[in-house]
């Protein structure tokens, strides 16, 4: 079910792909392109949609879709060789999010999710491997270049809970939280009860 | 058939697990919180007062007492530190907590690469909490640093192991964690549960291609 109201997931709902229509659209040719020309959308004519709107008009076999090319055979093979070299986060941000779906509404393709499933993979064993708490910050950042938002959420998962657990072994509680210490009063009692004198009797002295 | 937009088991949106707020990720219990619910685990104190002759004291866990000096009893963690603070009582370390046990756990934990030594459910924070005020007091000078340190060694060998678990997962398979430590389970949720729904989700459009594929070989097809 579409969750209108997380901002990733609203993201990734408008990453384009490329959409040929079997019936033409009228008037929607300047919506969906700002560059084109016409104001139609003609029968056949193979345009950009966003993915929310490319899942309704696929359901309604009115139009049909091409994969983008990070799902590509070229990149298939690209990832294929060696999935950690890539860099998701230029190329395809919400690579599973998107490839998820068109799989969904595409073909259901069991090579298509095994593609996926291997990149993942292989992917999520190099954000692992080096151990969460003992990377330097220029590590973090080498990897952070490289993940997919969907990665990059299941990173900082992991380093906010380290980060919170060390925290807490540490003590670093904030001075609020500390429990009030019982006052001393018995002990200023005793020494006036002795006859020492007070600062205020002293001052008048 | 052509009419559902999404298909029937329509999948979920991997930021779907991660709650709402996208800027910044929480944990869904925090260490701290865990530390408060350790604070009901029973630990044996020896009071240094008395409280209305033999009459125990009503809470809301139950009764405890009743006080009287050098009379051991059980009360609850958080009643225990309370009272300690105030100099009323001395802590009895519990059972597990001395150097001889922990010495031997550690022994075990680090021969078997693959399970767990069975410690209490909230050991880090039992200790911790023990450990925040005049600890001597309880373990004594020179116990109080063995301890420490042999807790803190157990920790690091359980942590390796967690870390080397985590890597071996490669499906939305079944892992067996057994004798894991409330913080522990706590310090991989994130992580491992999110990276499970990925492989889950990743994997179900597979196995539902099966099923339609199994089911329309049995139908025929209404376009």
């Amino acid at each position: 079910m579409l969750d209108l109201l997380h901002p990733l997931e609203l993201f990734s709902e408008e990453t384009p792909v490329e959409t040929t229509f079997r019936f033409g659209v009228t008037g929607l040719g300047k919506t969906l392109d700002a560059g084109s020309s016409e104001h139609d959308v003609q029968p056949g004519a193979s345009v950009e949609a966003p993915l929310w709107l490319v899942r309704p008009l696929v359901g309604r076999s009115m139009a049909s879709i091409k994969l983008p090319t990070i799902y590509g055979e070229r990149y298939q093979r690209k990832l294929n060789a060696g999935a950690d070299c890539v860099s998701l986060k230029n190329l395809a941000p919400y690579f599973y999010e998107v490839g998820n779906k068109l799989n969904e509404m595409w073909e259901r393709s069991p090579i298509f999710s095994d593609f996926l499933v291997r990149t993942f993979r292989s992917r999520y064993y190099e954000l692992i491997s080096k151990g969460l708490n003992s990377m330097t910050g220029e590590e973090v950042l080498l990897l952070c270049s490289k993940l997919s938002v969907e990665e990059q959420q299941l990173f900082e998962g992991g380093r906010v809970s380290t980060v919170c657990f060390d925290s807490w072994l540490q003590m670093e509680r904030p001075a609020a939280a500390r429990l009030p210490q019982p006052r001393q009063t018995r002990k200023r009692s005793a020494e006036q009860a002795a006859g020492q004198p007070t600062l205020k009797q002293a001052i008048r002295v | 058939m052509a009419s559902g937009s999404s298909g029937p088991e329509s999948s979920r949106s991997f930021f779907s697990y991660y709650g709402r707020n996208a800027q910044r990720l929480e944990m869904v219990v925090a260490p701290e919180e865990l530390e408060f619910f350790a604070q009901q685990e029973l630990v044996t104190v020896v009071p240094n007062f008395s409280l209305d002759g033999s009459a125990s004291l009503p809470c809301i866990g139950g009764n405890f007492g009743p006080f009287q000096p050098n009379m051991p009893t059980d009360v609850p963690l958080w009643m225990a530190t309370m009272l300690h603070n105030r100099k009323k009582c001395r802590i009895q370390p519990p059972g597990w907590m001395n150097a001889e046990h922990l010495q031997g756990v550690y022994d075990e934990e680090k021969r078997s690469s693959t399970s767990f030594q069975p410690l209490p459910f909230y050991y880090l924070e039992v200790a911790q909490s023990l450990f925040r005020e005049n600890p001597t007091d309880t373990f004594g000078a020179e116990g109080f640093g063995k301890i420490r340190d042999l807790l803190e060694a157990i920790r690091k060998v359980r942590y390796h192991k967690i870390e080397s678990g985590l890597r071996k997962v490669e499906n939305a398979d079944t892992i067996k964690l057994n004798n894991l430590a409330a913080a522990e389970c706590n310090l991989i949720r994130l992580l491992f549960k999110g990276s499970l729904d990925h492989f889950y989700e990743l994997t179900k459009n597979d196995k539902a291609w099966k099923e339609a594929s199994l089911a329309s070989v049995s139908l025929s097809e209404p376009f």
